[in-house]
């Protein structure tokens, strides 16, 4: 690898570091980023649109700033990539669809805006799955963004290409949304970690809806300390105190006294893959060695909560797209177009009773963050799965492959909670696996230090082969 | 009474779908209709 390669596979505060540090300028490395993209996006298929220009002005003002010196935000001069749901005053917004080519963005979202504040420089608009539908990442206007670790392999969604950017080495960061596992799931299949903060947290004005009630602006990131720095930066609480409470020190500062870890009885350790089992299980190993108690918690019947999902997404997604039918239904995917139709048949009393669900889930994970501090659970039952496939078996249970992936994250979209995936372990295909970590409302912190202390346990996945 | 118009195509992805994106349309109604059954109380929607 060359040492620019190797640059761009450094986590973002390394970068941010070095920046400061002047080992390289702004321009430089917005510069080997581009090259990076120049020779493998028509391959990894991760950007949409490229805005070099506008990286390389933003980049130099950061060199303006650095050279000025004095206090410079953690993140100045970091290149990011942002998922195509997002707005970026003046650059289209397509939501993956060729039905939203021209749809071009008047102002940038506020997440850009926190962005821009701290110097992060975006690279431009990253690949997904139309409309953030489904978490195959499967793209038929854009193509579909491939796996850092095996290119006929999905990347997973829906925030396929941010996910795929971060693991080929061409972006340091990226936005992606959540609203089953959009960001968690593409994030530890291509070995990198996931964050989903809680509902709310971090503002989605500006950012193209799929499910207002459950639509959640994620984070992916190279390290667990990587996505705090982001997060605190999103949330405009870049203080030291905060970073160093993830992920600083040794010994006692990295201990995990006191820490009470929920591992759910049922369902979520059902129909997996048994190496992703083992990996849960080592997971848990590590944590009691750090001082962390577990125990058995059981959470709320899940069985039915794929359903109670879909029954308050689609006729919110409908009552989104519905307009844009009219004048542009045949740009729309037949996929995304298919789960429209479902929404349309999904009757009010559907709707408002799944949104009963959602308040007795919410009382009830109420009750179990009473006797434990932090949940975790698998990331996935499957790792990355083949591109074009439909329908996967585990366990001799055949399911959508959709519903396979997001079986264990989409519950806490519905409960808000805050979730990061972590990669753990490598399976036998030679793919990332790993695990979920789920906390408190506005907890982030704590679920972020729990996650570096695994992170470090576990020594983390190997990068992928060179691209 | 359908708001929007609907493919052939796209009605048979919902009866019987093959993109794997998610649930056919007759296992969603059967399984709301299960959901249905299940006592909620007084429970307010959220």
């Amino acid at each position: 690898m060359t040492p620019a390669a190797s640059t761009c596979f450094q986590p973002a505060t390394v970068l941010a570091r070095s920046l400061r540090e002047r080992a390289f300028t702004a321009v430089d490395l917005v510069d080997m980023f581009l090259a990076r993209i120049e020779d493998h996006n028509a391959r990894t298929k991760s950007y949409i649109e490229v805005t070099g220009d506008l990286a390389r002005r933003a980049a130099a003002a950061c060199d303006r700033r650095i050279a000025e010196g004095g206090d410079l935000p953690p993140l100045l001069g970091v290149p990011y990539g942002v998922k195509d749901l997002i707005d970026i005053e003046g650059i289209a917004t397509t939501g993956g669809s060729a039905a939203f080519r021209d749809n071009i963005a008047a102002k940038s979202a506020v997440v850009i805006e926190r962005l821009d504040r701290a110097g992060a420089v975006s690279l431009g608009k990253t690949n997904l799955h139309e409309f953030a539908y489904g978490t195959t990442g499967e793209n038929q206007t854009y193509g579909t963004a491939v796996n850092a670790y095996d290119h006929s392999r999905l990347a997973c969604g829906s925030s396929s290409g941010s996910a795929s950017a971060v693991a080929h080495g061409l972006a340091a960061f990226a936005l992606g949304t959540d609203t089953g596992g959009s960001t968690r799931v593409p994030a530890v299949m291509n070995g990198l970690v996931g964050l989903k903060p809680s509902y709310g947290r971090l503002p989605t004005e500006g950012v193209l809806p799929f499910c207002w009630s459950l639509d959640h602006v994620g984070l992916i990131t190279r390290t667990v300390m990587d996505a705090a720095a982001v997060f605190l930066h999103c949330t405009e609480r870049s203080d030291p105190e905060s970073l160093n409470a993830v992920g600083a020190g040794s010994g006692e500062a990295r201990s995990l006294r006191g820490l009470r870890v929920g591992i759910p009885e049922v369902y979520y350790f059902d129909h997996a893959d048994p190496e992703i089992i083992v990996a849960a299980q080592d997971a848990m190993r590590h944590l009691e060695c750090a001082g962390a108690t577990l125990s058995k918690v059981v959470l709320p019947d899940v069985r039915n909560a794929r359903t109670v999902s879909l029954t308050i997404q689609m006729p919110e997604a409908l009552a989104f797209h519905g307009p844009h039918l009219e004048s542009r239904g045949a740009l729309y995917s037949p996929d995304f177009r298919a789960g429209l139709a479902v929404g349309q048949y999904i009757l009010a009393d559907h709707y408002v009773r799944a949104r009963r669900f959602l308040s007795r889930y919410r009382a009830e994970m109420r009750e179990v963050f009473e006797a434990v501090d932090v949940i975790l659970t698998p990331a996935t039952p499957i790792p990355a799965p083949k591109l074009g496939t439909v329908s996967v078996a585990v366990g001799g249970v055949e399911e959508p492959v959709g519903n396979a992936l997001t079986r264990y994250t989409s519950f806490f979209n519905m409960t808000g909670h805050p979730a990061l995936t972590l990669p753990t372990a490598m399976h036998s295909l030679g793919l990332p696996i790993g695990i979920q970590l789920v906390g408190r409302h506005e907890e982030e912190l704590l679920i972020l230090k729990v996650a570096a202390v695994l992170e470090e346990a576990s020594g983390g996945v190997p990068p992928p082969r060179s691209t | 009474m359908a708001t929007y118009r609907w493919s052939d195509a796209e009605l048979a992805e919902l009866v019987e779908p093959t993109l794997g994106i998610i649930t056919g349309l007759p296992e969603l109604l059967a399984r709301l209709e299960a959901l249905r059954r299940i006592d909620l109380g007084a429970t307010p929607p959220a």
